[in-house]
This record gives structure tokens, sequence and C-alpha cells, in this order.
């Protein structure tokens, strides 16, 4: 491809080759005449099902008619404003009533006029934010769709129900995110605007302080999560990091970026600037690790475990998902960061070697040095290693543990 | 509204733009049969939606219903890849519509590259270069500033570019 017009060429053959067959589109049509057809005749309960319309509404207001009747508290009680929903209640009522289409009334009849009106931090769409099972004196202010995951792992807020308001304000989308008893971690539970649902378990927070074992993780305490402390962590990984540095196109030091289009979960906007610096590092490089799959233990190269961290921070509690970084409001130019010295091999400590020499004295030796000199020639000097025994020792690791270490605690 | 009405308009938006809009989402996922499914649930959902259609371009009134279906297929799907804004790696064309087996070898590496761009690049790309929306008609399916639509596009096409010489298929012109 030479030159601009190739490409210009290129996109118009794009558009006019990549076309359905004709039975395709028969096939489709008729798929999407059928969808019509049902929703047209059949039930307006996407997620019960088999409960016809009119007879719905038939009953549905028969009843209220009755109980308006005889019962002149009901209306006091579809009218109030205040609920005090356990995590047990919310939880059904999320995954039981509440159903894409509702209008706010209807939304405040199930969980009370108390909400926080938010907007998503991707789309900037509205939303509300019920707090369930709050502690006295709680609370928790944010603009966008956030949590505050410190508060949840520490059993100060019980659940978070988010529910997201479509262009016709009637819910397009809902979602939970709550502390589950039984093993501790938080689930978070979303229907979606077709009405599919999702659950999972949102790995690794823990209302427990159990240790977090991932490669490359120097953290091991669940605050690893909390955003100030996160920043020592990540300092502490890359402990080579350099803030990006913007230049000017010739190569001039232009200063170092300070990003704030937005707050992380405690709202401080410097975990916020060290997070979106990782996410620079990460265009960088290079996915050598893998994934979780479904509840299975966590272990992780050092790409993958920035990944996986900053999946486990975002996915489901922030919303963060294709965010541009901004500078000033102005979107940056990747081009413009320097930022060579992100996972060098020489500045990048895997957990496996922190391990091997004991974490104690690792960080003894760690923090008595300056920046430049904590790299991994320094590092074999000081405590006396060849490659061989660091090889051995990965070698040793990979061998006792061949599909990743299990999560301890 | 009637319903048959609503239904006759669907059919109708679906004979004119069925095609622009099955590209726009499998140029995002690239993903077949996926692809069709989630045009399938686009057509569907416009029914469902009909009533806040006011005489707008519909063309853009769907595609913005296309893109939220697509969005949320990605957030579902591929959870990481589209919070690291990256596509999955699209290393040939496997798992691509007969038809664009015999793209010439140029198209072939720009569709190639446009898989390994972020994902926003990709979707102002489409819009704009592939599907020929005006930079308003963009700013409005994606829900952006024009000004960010045109930066967007800007160094969007500036990536596709890199990306394509770290290919080895630009070979620039001294």
């Amino acid at each position: 491809m030479k030159k601009n017009e190739d490409m210009d060429k290129g996109f118009t053959e794009l558009s006019e080759k990549i076309v359905l067959t004709k039975s395709e589109h028969n096939e489709i049509l008729s798929n999407i005449n059928s969808g019509i057809d049902q929703k047209s005749t059949k039930n307006i309960s996407k997620r019960n099902g088999g409960f016809p319309y009119k007879y719905y509404l038939a009953v549905g207001a028969a009843i209220l008619l009755l109980v308006l009747l005889v019962q002149p508290s009901f209306v006091s009680f579809i009218g109030t404003s205040e609920k005090s929903l356990t995590k047990e209640e919310a939880l059904i009522i999320v995954k039981e009533q509440l159903q894409i289409g509702m209008t706010e009334d209807e939304v405040v009849a199930l969980f009370g006029s108390t909400y926080l009106e938010i907007a998503s931090a991707k789309d900037d769409e509205r939303m509300w934010r019920y707090d369930i099972e709050p502690k006295d004196g709680y609370s928790y202010e944010s603009a966008d769709d956030f949590i505050d995951a410190t508060a949840m792992t520490s059993g100060e807020i019980n659940m978070y129900v988010f529910i997201t308001w479509g262009d016709d304000n009637v819910v397009s989308r809902f979602g939970a995110l709550y502390l589950n008893d039984e093993d501790g971690r938080l689930y978070h539970y979303q229907v979606y605007s077709d009405g599919d649902e999702t659950e999972t378990r949102e790995l690794p927070i823990t209302s427990k302080k159990d240790p977090v074992s991932i490669t490359g993780n120097t953290s091991r305490n669940s605050t690893v999560y909390e955003g100030a402390e996160y920043y020592e962590e990540i300092y502490t990984i890359y402990h080579g990091f350099t803030r990006p540095v913007e230049r000017s196109e010739d190569g001039n030091f232009l200063g170092n970026p300070r990003m704030v289009s937005i707050g992380f979960s405690d709202g401080t906007e410097e975990t916020w600037e060290v997070l979106i610096e990782v996410v620079l590092a990460w265009e960088d490089s290079t996915f050598i690790g893998k994934f979780r799959e479904e509840d299975e233990d966590i272990y992780f190269d050092l790409d993958s475990k920035v990944a996986e961290l900053l999946f486990y921070m975002f996915d489901g509690y922030l919303h963060l998902y294709g965010y541009d970084i901004e500078y000033e409001g102005e979107d940056i130019d990747p081009e413009n960061f320097d930022y060579h010295q992100f996972d060098h091999p020489e500045f990048s400590f895997e957990q496996i070697l922190i391990d091997y020499v004991g974490e104690d004295v690792f960080y003894e030796w760690f923090h008595s040095i300056e920046l430049p000199e904590r790299t991994m020639t320094n590092f074999k000097k000081y405590f006396d290693l060849s490659d061989g025994e660091l090889n051995k020792a990965f070698f040793d690791y990979h061998k006792n543990y061949p599909n990743g270490k299990p999560v301890e605690g | 509204m009637d319903q048959d009405y609503i239904k006759h308009q669907i059919n109708e938006w679906y004979t004119q733009f069925s095609n622009d809009i099955y590209q726009y989402i499998y140029l995002m996922i690239r993903d077949h049969e996926q692809a069709k499914d989630l045009m399938q649930d686009t057509f569907i959902r416009a029914f469902d939606k009909f009533s806040t259609f006011h005489d707008e371009n519909a063309k853009g009134w769907l595609f913005r219903i296309a893109r939220n279906i697509t969005i949320d297929y990605l957030r579902r799907n591929k959870p990481i890849a589209y919070f690291f804004d990256k596509a999955p790696i699209i290393s040939g064309k496997e798992g691509i519509p007969e038809e664009i087996v015999s793209l010439h070898e140029t198209t072939e590496e720009l569709y190639v590259a446009l898989g390994k761009i972020k994902t926003s690049f990709r979707d102002v790309i489409i819009l704009r270069k592939i599907k020929r929306f005006s930079i308003q008609e963009t700013a409005d399916i994606l829900g952006w500033k024009e000004s960010k639509v045109k930066s967007t596009l800007f160094r969007g096409i500036k990536e596709l570019k890199e990306q394509l010489e770290k290919e080895g298929y630009v070979h620039e012109e001294k």
C-alpha cells in the first residue's frame, strides 16, 4: 500500500465487498419479523415470560382497585420514598422484579426515592445509584458510576444497585455489585438492554485480608485496590517506571502530563494518573499472559497481571472502557509519550523472584537504594544469584504450579 | 402507533440499510455470525424503540442503536480487549464472509491493520471512511463532539498507517 489513494480505494472496496448473501438477508429479515410478531402479540415480560400482557394488566388493575378500596394504607406504601432494604431483599428485587423498560415510578416503588443521580463515566448515560445497607454516617458521592470498593470490602456498604435510564426514560440496563458473605467476594450481577443477564465473581477483591498472589504483584494485602496504595504497588512492580513524558514534535521535553479526565474510586486524581500511566505502558506491551477462566485461580505473568488488576479495578466498577486519555481536555497523542522504560526486563521483578529471596529482604534491599539502582543486575549481585539459579526458581515454580499459583487464604 | 406500520417501516429500513449496518458491526467485531445476530438485534431493538424516533436521519438513528448493541457485546465478551481499547489480534482472514476472501492485496492489508488499531479509532474510521458519514452524523452516532471526531479520525488514520508500516505493507515514497 503505497499511497493515501490506495487506502481510500481499500475503504471503498471493504464497503463493497462486505455484504451478506441474499439467503442470509432473507433469513435475518425473517427472524426480525418473527421477533417483532412475538413482541407484538405475546407477553411484555421479557424475563419472567409466560404471562399474557392483557391478562397481566387486567389482573393488576383489579388487584390494585381491590387494595385501594379495602386498604387505603397501600397508597402510602406505593408512595413511600424511604426504604431500608437488606442486601438479600435488594438482590431478590434486582433479580426477580426489576425489569428493563420500567419507569422511574416503578423503580421508586421497588427501591424508594433515596438514590443518587449519576452519569455513566463512559457514555454519560443518566443513572441512579442506590446504596443498600450503608452503615450510619456512610456516604460516597461520585457523579459517575463508580463504587467505593474500600467501603465494600470493609463492610461500610453492602451493595450498590445501578439503574441506567434510556432515551425514553425507562430502565435500559441495571446491575448490582455486592459482597457475597459465603466467599467474601464481590459479585457483579448485570442485566443488559436486551434482557441478557450475567453474574460475575470479581476477583480478587475480598472482604477478608487474604493475600493475593499474582506474579509481579508486589502487594499482598487487600488494599491493593485502594487508590493511593495501588500507586505504591504499581510503582513497585515497575520501579523503573517513569511518568510518560510529553514531548514536542522535535523531541523537546514539554513536561509530565497531568491526566485530569477522571478520578478513581477514592476520588484522588493522583490514583487515576498512575492507572492511566499503566495503560499507556500497555500500549507498548504485548499480551504474554493468560486470562482467568471462570472460577480459575489467578496467577499471571507480569504483563497480563497488570491487565488483570486493571480489569478488576475497572470492569463492573468504574465502567471506564474505551476512555480516551486526555490532557487538560485535549486528547493526548500516545506518540508524544516516552515510556520506553515500561516493562523493561532490567527494571521488572516478577513475584517469583521476590518470593525466592523472601519478600522482607527483597524490600529491605529495594527501599535502601535509589530508583535507577533497582535493576535486575543489582538484584542478582546483592543476593548473589546466578542466572542458572533464577532460571531454576522459575522452573521449580512452574513445575509446582502448572496451572498457576492458587489464591491463598 | 400501529404495530403493522412500524413493522413495515422496519422492513423498509432493513432493505435500505442492512448491508451498511452489517458492515459496521462486522468490522467492529470481526465475527460474521455474531455480526448477523447483532444486526438482527438492531432491527428488533429499533422496533422496540420506534417511539423515540422523530423524523430524524433514520440511518444515523439505526447506526446509533447498532453501535450501542455492538459496544454492549464488546463489553460483555471482550472486556479486557475493550478496556485496553485494542481489538483482538486479527492475523488473517479467518471467520470472515466469503466475499472478503477475494479482496485485493492492498485492501486485505488494510482490513488486517484496521483490526489491530484501537476500538475508538476503528469506530470512527469505519463510520467516516467506509460508511461515509459526515462529521456531524458521525458525531451524532458516537455521541461525541465534532472536534473529537476530527481529532480521533486524524489520529486513527495515523495509527492505521503506522500499523500498515509495522506489518511491512507501506513503503513511503520519499
